[in-house]
């Protein structure tokens, strides 16, 4: 075995791209094979292994500081690269948690590099929303087509109603659409032309989709910053949107990127402004649609109508009209014909003003009641969205991304009284932004989200002190984002043994740090295809509803964590996937995860690129010396006894079996990933 | 440890070799023949419980069209008086509800005597959190956040024979379907409970590229491996799951669950809540002794435009749960089917054509023993001044009620107060959703 100088190619910030893309699962299985063995028997890694982790047997001598080290990269990071606990020994631990405090020190050129092959990451919302305009005008088309066949199919059968409102008589109704297109080759091609159209202008916004979870697996796995990357996880979750609810699949790249990043080592106040300004929580928690019980009559136009607007919300239109306010009360039930309910009244909705003080603010127990949630929401009444023509309150599905805009004439401007705190008449968009002031300097805040962000970073049930001690910091700070988790690295809870490998890990950090841990890189070519777009185009079209998940493609390493059971950015719900680590243990979670294990080692999630298999893995290695080594590298030496003694008693088996063949280095590899050991960060 | 632990998974493979091949599970459970076959012999009793995540519209499901104040405060947002001319009109139950149009699936079963619906049923906390109102429900503990595990796991170990056998019951035994989150709180506790994604694909190995069956390929010895590790991972907190994982798989390789016909010409709707209704039928046939089984499906948070949304979620849940009614054919002469929800809507719509959280919903229960044909509990009325909080349907059945009467009756279990911690009611508040024995 030659100890080749080739290992420097370990530091992947260099020479990230020098991976070759190996396709073959056999090649691959190879590659991994023999990279890590290659990797280990480098020199310069085993002056790391040395000191820092592994064979066993150095395992009880080694320092309390390297286990610091360990729990920081696997706690404020998503674990630790080979190379990665030397690097942090040598800046010196407390330099490398002020550094990723401050990610604008830390130079991070080989993902920038990789992110700039994104361009649609890169427009503004502006040019986001004119470039997906095609698609509502496509759309458009479809439901003109959709609505005449309706009308000619009801004029030959009777049955509009039933059509119209969604077809419970579903059946008979498409039985007919079928024979019209049969008897018409004219309508026929119009609705092929209609659907090609469609699916052609939904390519931005699947591209958009695919760069937008690209760049964020990229981040997770290569980013120096990585602290930045596990707080703006943190936090689109705290605040999370389902990407399935339309228009959200277009508005939450927006989110992420303007409302989210920006924020995370700020002032609280202002991260809970940009997220109730932002055109994805607004339509994901309804709150664009919310407006004033009581609304004046809306000026005439000069055709002499009313002013009509018309929401789209999935497949279904609701009629705007401010004026036509039915009053259920007066309405006599005997001659209310289900037809009606197309106009219908508008007003209050309570979702948002609840969610916010629920889940973003306050907490469940934070002391609001009822009569709050109310108030909130008629607070918030006008916060909403303008389409393109500035004026509308306009959502439709895909197309019109839209930017915050306060509308006056749709808000509640009667006094209201929010936690015993009295806004008076008049006050306009001011009181929303009263709320929020009176959200974030809650103490129940405080408390919620200091409790939150250590159960992220510390335990799944935080010391009680370090959360005081979280909310005095943010009590003299006035909410400062970076002071709060400062206060948590820098605590004494953070390090104790109660804390050390004590969280499970989320599917998303198992997987990212089953890459990081093989020294894998991801492949952006394989993550962004433009050949696969007018599959994930129909997906974005019509994502599944209530349940289903797009990005299940299992020769993706997106595909894989939401096999794992954690769709990226699908969380219907707004809690967010569980900050409470033992949620994710069960039996089949377990088994996918050793399933990813063996996939990843297999060489078959193909976005991902392992080391380079052309360097000489050196001849064979007894199996012991390897599974030591491949320990090291992937546990540091927080191997249990008990997978120890597995893994040689495997090799022994297969040893004894055929005297030269080692128990595959991939195998070994799949087995220590898949280890309880490897669960924990 | 390991030789045990050998035997134990050889006996649990042997009791599942025994399907289609011969007799035998469980010492109180004898079969001659298996797949579909009824037999008078006594077999386990099967739960199957639904929740319908989100908070479910009681009252434009199980629509109460005989109280004029439905319509003075919906309007025509409530489902219409039934019709025979409108297809959109509720289909009558009794004279006084009826049921969506979209579940016109039930109609038959109901007709049968073997659904019953529970109106103004749910939990008598307050909250309108969605969340913290399913961890009530689930936990069984109303307000009570204290409460370790699940009513669903109680309620099996509160059967006296399961006690006994807390040591050696067979993998299957209490199993989440298809659940979001992995284990639901319902399940979790000291039972041991599996959580199964998708029954298709569950096991260790790579699925080939037609994505049937599994095969470990250049990987021999790593299933092993996983297996060693877990099992030797005692005290480990991913110990449990690992022996519950390997368990199943073991047995599961005998099932060939890609090859499923369902029976009596029942057909399963498309998407996840079907495929979940059809993987528990083909587990409670297969015999691999499924005493509980749990699901969910979610989507009822219809804040707005409720009526289209609402159609479509009923016509999925009621084919799911009609086509695993009509799959089980006579064996739903052990099984209940009990769909529940976190709480209701508002009985006066929202600004935005949808109703926002509010208090008592509607239960449905499905099975041969069940007092079918009916709406059961006491209808509290909807004149404003009976209304909850002003806004909501009041509660006139607490949910233990049902769910104790169930886990009574059906399954065996002994001591409402072990299932639910601090509950105070007795079989008198039963509303009688069981035939008595």
């Amino acid at each position: 075995m030659k100890p080749a100088e080739k290992t420097k190619s370990a530091n992947p910030s260099a020479s990230p791209m020098t991976c070759s893309p190996v396709r073959t699962a056999a090649s691959i299985a190879l590659a991994i094979a023999f990279g890590l063995l290659t990797v280990q028997s480098a020199s310069a890694f085993m002056s790391i292994a040395s000191d820092s982790a592994t064979p066993n047997s150095d395992r009880q001598s080694k320092s309390t500081e390297d286990q610091k080290i360990l729990h920081v990269l696997n706690r404020i990071g998503y674990g630790p690269r080979p190379e990665d606990v030397a690097k942090v020994k040598r800046i010196g631990l407390s330099a490398y948690i002020d550094d990723q405090l401050h990610p604008d020190r830390i130079t991070d050129t080989a993902v920038d590099q990789k992110l700039q092959a994104f361009t649609e990451l890169q427009l503004s919302d502006e040019d986001i929303a004119a470039k997906y305009k095609d698609f509502i005008t496509s759309d458009q088309e479809a439901a003109k087509l959709r609505q005449k066949m309706r009308k000619e199919m009801a004029a030959k059968t009777g049955e509009t109603a039933s059509v119209a409102a969604g077809g419970v008589a579903a059946g008979k109704a498409g039985q007919s659409a079928q024979e019209m297109m049969a008897t018409d080759p004219d309508l026929m091609k119009q609705i092929q032309d209609t659907r090609e159209h469609l699916a052609k202008a939904a390519e931005p916004i699947a591209l958009l989709h695919e760069e937008f979870v690209a760049s964020k697996l990229i981040r997770a796995v290569e980013s120096q910053r990585q602290l930045q990357e596990v707080l703006v996880d943190f936090w689109s979750n705290h605040f999370n949107i389902d990407i399935r609810k339309a228009p959200c699949g277009v508005l939450k790249v927006i989110d992420e990127r303007d409302v989210i990043r920006p924020h995370i080592f700020g002032k609280f106040r202002d991260l809970l402004e940009a997220s109730a300004k932002s055109p994805a929580m607004l339509v994901y928690l309804d709150n664009f649609q919310s407006v004033a019980d009581q609304l004046p009559p809306a000026p005439r136009t000069r055709r002499g109508r009313r002013q009509v607007t018309e929401i789209q919300n999935g497949s279904q239109t609701i009629y705007f009209n401010p004026a036509n306010k039915m009053l259920p009360s007066t309405t006599p039930p005997a001659t209310v014909a289900p037809a009606q309910t197309g106009k219908r009244k508008v007003g209050l909705n309570e979702n948002y003003a609840r969610e916010i003080m629920e889940l973003h603010t306050l907490g469940v127990n934070g002391g609001y009641t009822q009569q709050d949630v109310r108030e909130v929401a008629r607070c918030l009444t006008g916060w909403s969205i303008a389409a393109s023509d500035g004026l509308k309150p306009r959502i439709n599905r895909y197309g019109e991304a839209g930017v915050f805009q306060f509308f006056p004439r749709l808000h509640d401007d009667g006094e209201k009284n929010v936690l015993g705190h009295r806004i008076p008449a008049g006050g306009g968009e001011k009181d929303g932004e009263i709320v929020l002031d009176l959200l974030s300097k809650d103490p129940a805040t405080r408390k919620h989200i200091s409790y939150q962000l250590c159960q992220r970073l510390v335990s799944d049930d935080p010391p009680v002190q370090l959360v005081n001690r979280c909310v005095e910091t943010w009590q003299h700070t006035d909410g400062d984002l970076r002071e709060v988790v400062r206060t948590i690295l820098t605590s004494p809870e953070f390090y104790s043994a109660d804390s050390m490998r004590k969280k499970i890990k989320s599917p998303f950090e198992y997987a990212v740090s089953s890459v990081r841990a093989l020294d894998g890189h991801m492949d952006v070519d394989a993550m962004v295809s433009r050949n696969q777009l007018p599959r994930e185009a129909n997906l974005m079209v019509r994502p599944p509803q209530g349940g289903g998940y797009m990005d299940v493609n299992t020769t993706s390493l997106v595909g894989q964590v939401a096999t794992m059971g954690q769709p990226l950015y699908q969380y219907q719900a707004p809690t967010g996937f569980p900050e409470d680590s033992r949620k994710w243990v069960s039996s089949g979670a377990l088994i996918a995860r050793l399933n990813f294990s063996l996939s990843l080692t297999q060489g078959k999630v193909k976005d991902v690129l392992l080391a380079d298999p052309s360097e000489d893995a050196g001849g064979a290695m007894d199996s012991r010396k390897l599974i030591d080594r491949m320990s090291a590298q992937i546990l540091h030496g927080e191997v249990s006894p008990s997978t120890r003694a597995t893994l040689l008693r495997e090799a022994g088996q297969s040893d004894s079996m055929r005297k030269d063949s080692a128990l595959p280095p991939a195998t070994i590899a799949a087995l220590l990933l898949g280890s309880p050991e490897f669960q924990r960060r | 440890m390991s030789i045990s632990r050998r035997l134990f998974l050889k006996n649990g493979a042997f009791a599942l070799a025994s399907i289609g091949v011969g007799p035998m599970f469980g010492p109180t459970f004898l079969r001659s023949t298996a797949f579909g076959e009824t037999t008078a012999q006594k077999r386990k009793k099967t739960l199957i419980c639904i929740f319908q995540r989100g908070a479910a519209d009681g009252l434009n499901i199980v629509v109460p069209h005989g109280d004029p104040n439905l319509y003075t405060h919906r309007g025509g947002f409530a489902v219409a008086r039934p019709s025979k001319s409108d297809a959109q009109s509720a289909l009558d139950l009794d004279g006084f509800f009826g049921l969506h149009p979209a579940l016109a699936s039930f109609m038959p079963i109901f007709k049968d005597g073997h659904l019953a619906a529970i109106q103004a049923c749910g939990s008598p906390d307050g909250t309108r959190s969605h969340f913290d109102a399913q961890d009530y429900m689930e936990a069984g503990t109303p307000g009570d956040k204290r409460a370790p595990g699940g009513w669903l796991s109680r309620a099996v170990l509160a059967c006296p024979e399961d006690r006994a056998k807390l040591a050696s019951g067979g993998p299957f035994r209490a199993v989440a379907m298809g659940c979001d989150n992995g284990l639901p709180l319902s399940l979790q506790g000291d039972l041991g409970a599996l959580a199964i994604p998708d029954l298709a694909s569950f096991g260790i190995g790579i699925k080939n590229l037609k994505g049937k069956g599994l095969n470990v390929g250049g990987a021999n010895g790593v299933v092993d491996g996983f297996e060693s590790i877990y099992d030797s991972a005692v005290g480990d907190v991913l110990h449990g799951p690992g022996k519950e994982s390997f368990e199943a798989i073991a047995a599961l390789n005998k099932l060939s669950p890609g090859s499923y016909t369902a029976a009596n010409g029942a057909v399963y709707p498309n998407g996840r809540f079907g495929q979940s209704m059809k993987q528990i039928a083909q587990l409670v046939k297969a015999d691999v002794g499924v005493e509980v089984a749990f699901a969910e499906m979610g989507g009822w948070d219809t804040h707005t435009t409720q009526a289209n949304r609402l159609t479509q979620q009923l016509r999925d849940f009621g084919q799911g749960i009609s086509a695993l009614y009509r799959d089980l054919g006579d064996r739903m002469s052990d099984v209940v089917i009990l769909t529940m929800s976190e709480f209701g809507r508002t009985v006066r719509p929202n600004g935005t054509n949808g109703t926002d959280h509010g208090h008592a919903t509607c239960f449905f229960a499905l099975g041969g023993d069940v007092q079918g044909g009916k709406v059961l509990g006491h209808w509290p009325g909807l004149a404003p001044e009976q209304l909850y909080e002003n806004r909501d349907l009041a509660l006139t059945t607490d949910f233990r009620a049902v769910f104790g009467e169930i886990a009574v009756k059906h399954l065996g279990a002994q001591g409402l107060d072990k299932i639910f911690p601090g509950y105070t009611g007795t079989a008198s508040d039963f509303r009688g959703v069981m035939r008595s024995a």
